[in-house]
């Protein structure tokens, strides 16, 4: 069922490092041997746990939530658990399997008022093949699907359960039924160069969702919200110089309308990323891995705020309203036989957070550090166990005051001052390989 | 006759192998010079390039393990709302999708 030698150079990618930089390789891999009839099957989960407080709730913008400015403070269980299945059913083809879900249970209570979610999340089915036939090039296909298994629409106040993405993993709970597909080729340039490109289109279903927030009732009514279909052109390049891997890539994304209950509601503009990793292997018990990350819209389309009727094209906003957003990872292992442990840290920048109709200008920065460390310990061969824990700081600017139709003039007291949360992470978790 | 027989047999299939599938196979395929490329690699490679081109599949994770969302976590730009000037809602923020 497995090969010891090729689950060792499979591990180096994802055991190996106990930062979980896993796949970008940080240790010199000897030549591979012979791989027919190789199947490996890998289950993973963890139950990670996160609490955090906050001198306002989420989202701190006053008309989504009944937001009386009281100071918040929420909790989060996210428990994913996988399975992964890699083979080859013949030499020339390389198979791989995943099927993904997960458990979350989430809280928030802004002083009196409080929201809750529990259950199933969303599940995701991953396929992907390539052909290792030709010499010089592998070209791939991966086929992957968003199962609606989890919860989309959360009347009241439990609208509230969905937390800042800043603070917590789970943002929603649910959309719809996506099905996304990628083909793409890995170009060996030499052993340890690999040049890849590859275009995706996700086509995404649509769902129900809350149509709107009445201060003091908080979430009512419904809304189908069929959300853009997405296409990304990816380009990038992994390089092993010795003890260094340098990995750099760059996306380009389009997206279609979003509609609410089928009129158009708003289209994001396309999105361009960069992403750089360094991972190096200082001594045989020493790694570490830094990656930085850039992301940047260009304006979205919205409806016209002023004045009817709304089924009027979208138009281009005066502004953008999207955060440029830079993200920095580092994390660095120390092995020592079976156990490894080692610092986590990381630094997110969102320069603005979204458009403010008042001052025609962008409402202000938000930035996010968190600090921790993570362990793991290999029980036998198969079985890793792992441990991670992780502190958060976050700090959103203030904004002024806000125009809320069907009024022209600012709302006295709709501007949010400033929001420091703080917040923990603690996760344990099991891998294992058969 | 069985010698003979048995040396055309392996003629035969000497003929249909193709010069690489003579060879031992490589986990992710070999250069253009026939050399094996660097396994973990190719399939970082592969891997981020699926993560990337997917990053609105799921608001739940990108199609990896667990153990891996660290390392393939995709950025959200906007903690769940898009500013949507929206008249038949009273408000002006509107649920962004994910």
């Amino acid at each position: 069922m497995r090969s010891a030698q090729w689950a060792i150079g499979l591990g180096s990618a994802i055991a190996a490092n106990a930062a979980f930089a896993a796949d970008i390789p940080v240790k010199v891999v000897a030549a591979p041997p012979p791989a027919a009839a190789v199947w490996e099957l890998t289950i993973n989960s963890e139950a990670r746990y996160y609490s955090w407080h906050s001198t306002r709730g989420f989202p701190t913008t006053p008309t989504l939530v009944p937001q009386t400015g009281a100071p918040a403070r929420g909790t989060q269980v996210y428990v994913p658990f996988a399975f992964q299945l890699v083979g080859r059913p013949v030499d020339d083809f390389k198979v791989e399997l995943l099927a993904r879900s997960g458990y979350v249970s989430a809280r928030q209570s802004i002083g009196a008022v409080s929201g809750e979610a529990a259950g199933a999340l969303d599940s995701v089915l991953s396929s992907t093949v390539t052909y290792l036939g030709v010499p010089g090039v592998q070209p791939f296909a991966s086929f992957n699907l968003n199962l609606p298994t989890g919860k989309t629409l959360l009347p009241g106040s439990n609208a509230l359960a969905r937390g800042d993405a800043d603070l917590v993993d789970i943002p929603a709970f649910g959309e719809g039924l996506n099905v996304g597909g990628t083909l793409g080729l890995n170009v060996p340039v030499t052993t340890s160069l690999v040049v890849t490109a590859s275009a995706g289109f996700t086509d995404r279903g649509a769902f129900d969702r809350e149509a709107f927030f009445t201060p003091g009732i908080g979430a009512a009514g419904m809304t189908r919200l069929d959300p853009g279909d997405v296409l990304t052109l990816y380009g990038g390049f992994g390089w092993r110089i010795g003890a260094l891997t340098i990995q750099g890539s760059g996306t380009f994304t389009t997206e279609t309308e979003t509609t609410y209950d089928g009129r158009p509601a708003y289209r994001s503009g396309s999105r361009y990323t960069a992403t750089g990793v360094l991972a190096y292997v200082l001594t045989e018990t020493l790694s570490s891995t830094v990656t930085a990350s850039f992301s940047h819209y260009e304006k979205n389309d919205v409806r016209r705020p002023f004045p009817p009727p709304l089924d009027v094209p979208l138009a281009r906003e005066a502004f953008n309203s999207n955060s440029n957003v830079t993200k920095v990872n580092f994390d660095a292992t120390y092995k020592s036989g079976a156990f490894e442990l080692g610092p986590l840290a990381s630094f997110l920048y969102r320069d603005r957070n979204g458009w403010d109709p008042t001052t025609f200008q962008f409402v202000p920065a938000k930035t996010t550090w968190s600090a921790g460390g993570s362990a793991r310990y290999a029980i036998t061969r198969e079985v890793t166990l792992t441990a991670r824990a992780e502190h958060r700081w976050t700090r959103e600017n203030e904004s002024p005051d806000k125009i809320f139709a069907p009024f022209v003039t600012p709302v006295p007291g709709s501007g949010v001052p400033i929001v420091d949360s703080r917040g923990w992470t603690v996760s344990l978790g099991a891998i294992a390989r058969l | 006759m069985r010698h003979i027989v048995a040396l055309l047999i392996g003629c035969v299939a000497a003929g249909f192998m193709t010069p690489a599938a003579a060879q031992a196979p490589c986990t992710e395929g070999r250069t253009a010079a026939g050399e094996c490329v660097d396994a973990p690699l190719a399939q970082a490679m592969r891997k981020s390039a699926i993560v990337q081109t997917q990053q609105k599949l799921s608001c739940i994770s990108a199609p990896v393990l667990p153990i891996e969302d660290r390392t393939y976590g995709i950025i959200r730009n906007h903690p769940g709302v898009v500013s949507v000037p929206a008249l038949d809602r009273p408000v002006f923020l509107a649920p962004r999708a994910c």
